[in-house]
């Protein structure tokens, strides 16, 4: 009698050992998870700071250069595609940070044939206006860079809080998910260089 | 006999109770410790300055920054808001605006909850490499100094001094714009539109000097009108030399005399400005090169 009452005992305050680890453990990926969705959210910002710069720029360009219609289509058109794709935080797949990647690699791709048009207009190339779109844009670009890094930093920080033995075992059964990184894809994903 | 077992047993059991809490707690700690603060430092970036200084001229360029590490001292304490200039002559293989971001993030440039640093980088051209400069903006601050703002500070102050290789002028101006901006003296606008009106001088030198001269005499009149009202007036401004050099001295505007900036004097001299204070920066800025 005396016995089982003892292991009762035990079993009891392991429990309870167990859950407040949890708990930690719990708590600690929550915090992880918040600073990953803050950090996307400040990359959504920064890309949407981007899309919103492409109106001006197109409108400023197209004054200058009638004949590049088929530039300034292009980038209408990966803008349009680019804000699109909207991901939710918490719902970060591999596949779809991929695909807001890529639509946005294109995005940045055709502004920066944009901004080469400037070679062939001395006239447009000498525009007040167009500078300093041209230096937000670059601007802007800085911020995207530094915010992609962030954001690999705290998924990376999360990552390792889920996959570490042996709080991995409470991921799992919490659901807690890898999350994807940003990736370096040749080209795409270089910003647009802007000399003067 | 039996109460030998039991004495054991209950020993047995609270060793491993025991054993088995700290475990636990040993678990508890490595597993959901806080997430680290989220930082992708380049190596090699200059240690932050102990004391804290505010002017860091790595590269020596700058000669004598009394002065400036003043101002800025004054500016930190009056609102909080820190600007560093840091001179150097390795930017590590980082573009500029890139390492004025790491360095404003390493130092914690700026108050934590309010990210109001802004880190003014200068790198000196030498026979082999361009002059760089660049001036990063924490994210507090991009509306009172936003990226278009900080590339006209750098092309349009800084740099044509720095092309005469007068590196101590062209910081000087950059701080002479930044701290009023960052103290909300005036908006970017106003600086934006000041700058555009400089394209012809003589209108403005000629409508500048009608300016002094009517507020110069209003001034006079106004000073002997007050010290004549009121004696203490005198005592608080300036006192040797009375109205006029309220507003023609640059140093003596804003003395004691004036409210606006009472809470700066009080603590002059104490030195220092509190320390870093773990500001972040986001990509804001601009910049140039020579």
């Amino acid at each position: 009698m005396k016995k089982s009452i003892i292991a009762i005992f035990v079993i009891v305050v392991i429990v309870l050992g167990l859950c407040a680890w949890g708990k930690g453990v719990y708590n600690g990926f929550v915090q992880h998870q918040e600073q990953v969705e803050a950090a996307w959210s400040q990359v959504e910002n920064d890309y949407q700071r981007r899309a919103d710069l492409v109106p001006n720029l197109v409108a400023t360009v197209k004054g200058y250069a009638e004949h590049e219609r088929e530039t300034l289509e292009a980038v209408l058109a990966a803008r349009a595609s680019a804000t699109q794709i909207k991901v939710d935080a918490d719902d970060l797949t591999p596949e779809k940070l991929q695909q807001f990647q890529q639509a946005q690699g294109e995005l940045g791709a055709a502004l920066g044939r944009l901004i080469a048009v400037q070679e062939n207009y001395p006239d447009l190339k000498a525009n007040q206006n167009f500078l300093q779109l041209q230096e937000q844009l670059e601007s802007t670009e800085n911020r995207i860079t530094v915010s992609r890094r962030d954001f690999n930093a705290a998924a990376q920080a999360y990552n390792t809080a889920i996959r570490t033995f042996p709080q991995n075992l409470f991921a799992g059964m919490f659901g807690f998910e890898r999350k994807p990184y940003f990736e370096a894809a040749p080209g795409a994903q270089t910003a647009p260089k802007v000399e003067f | 006999m039996k109460t030998m077992t039991d004495r054991f047993v209950a020993l047995w059991l609270a060793v491993l109770m025991l054993a088995t809490a700290s475990v636990l707690t040993a678990c508890g700690n490595v597993d959901n410790g806080k997430p680290v603060a989220v930082a992708a430092t380049a190596s090699g970036l200059p240690a932050r300055p102990d004391p804290p200084r505010l002017v860091n001229d790595l590269a020596g360029v700058l000669g004598d920054t009394d002065a400036m590490e003043d101002t800025l001292e004054t500016l930190a304490r009056d609102t909080g808001n820190q600007i560093v200039v840091v001179t150097t002559t390795d930017l590590l293989d980082l573009e500029p605006w890139d390492y004025a971001l790491q360095l404003g993030r390493d130092w914690g440039v700026g108050q934590k909850d309010k990210n109001n640093g802004v880190v003014v980088l200068i790198k000196p051209k030498t026979d082999h490499s361009r002059g760089q400069a660049y001036i990063s903006v924490g994210y507090g601050l991009e509306g009172a100094i936003p990226d278009a703002v900080a590339t006209r500070i750098v092309n349009s102050e800084m740099i044509p001094h720095f092309k005469r290789d007068d590196y101590h002028s062209g910081a000087q101006a950059a701080v002479d714009v930044l701290v009023p901006l960052a103290r909300g003296e005036y908006g970017p606008d106003a600086y934006t539109s000041r700058f555009a009106g400089e394209e012809d001088d003589d209108d403005v030198i000629l409508a500048v000097a009608i300016f002094i001269m009517i507020f110069g005499f209003v001034m006079i009149f106004g000073g002997v009108a007050m010290i004549s009202d009121d004696d203490d007036f005198r005592s608080g401004g300036g006192s040797a030399t009375w109205g006029g050099p309220i507003i023609f001295g640059g140093g003596g505007r804003h003395s004691s005399s004036s409210s606006s900036w009472s809470g700066g004097s009080s603590s002059w001299g104490g030195g220092g400005f509190g320390g870093f204070g773990g500001g972040s920066f986001g990509g804001g800025g601009g910049g140039g090169s020579w």
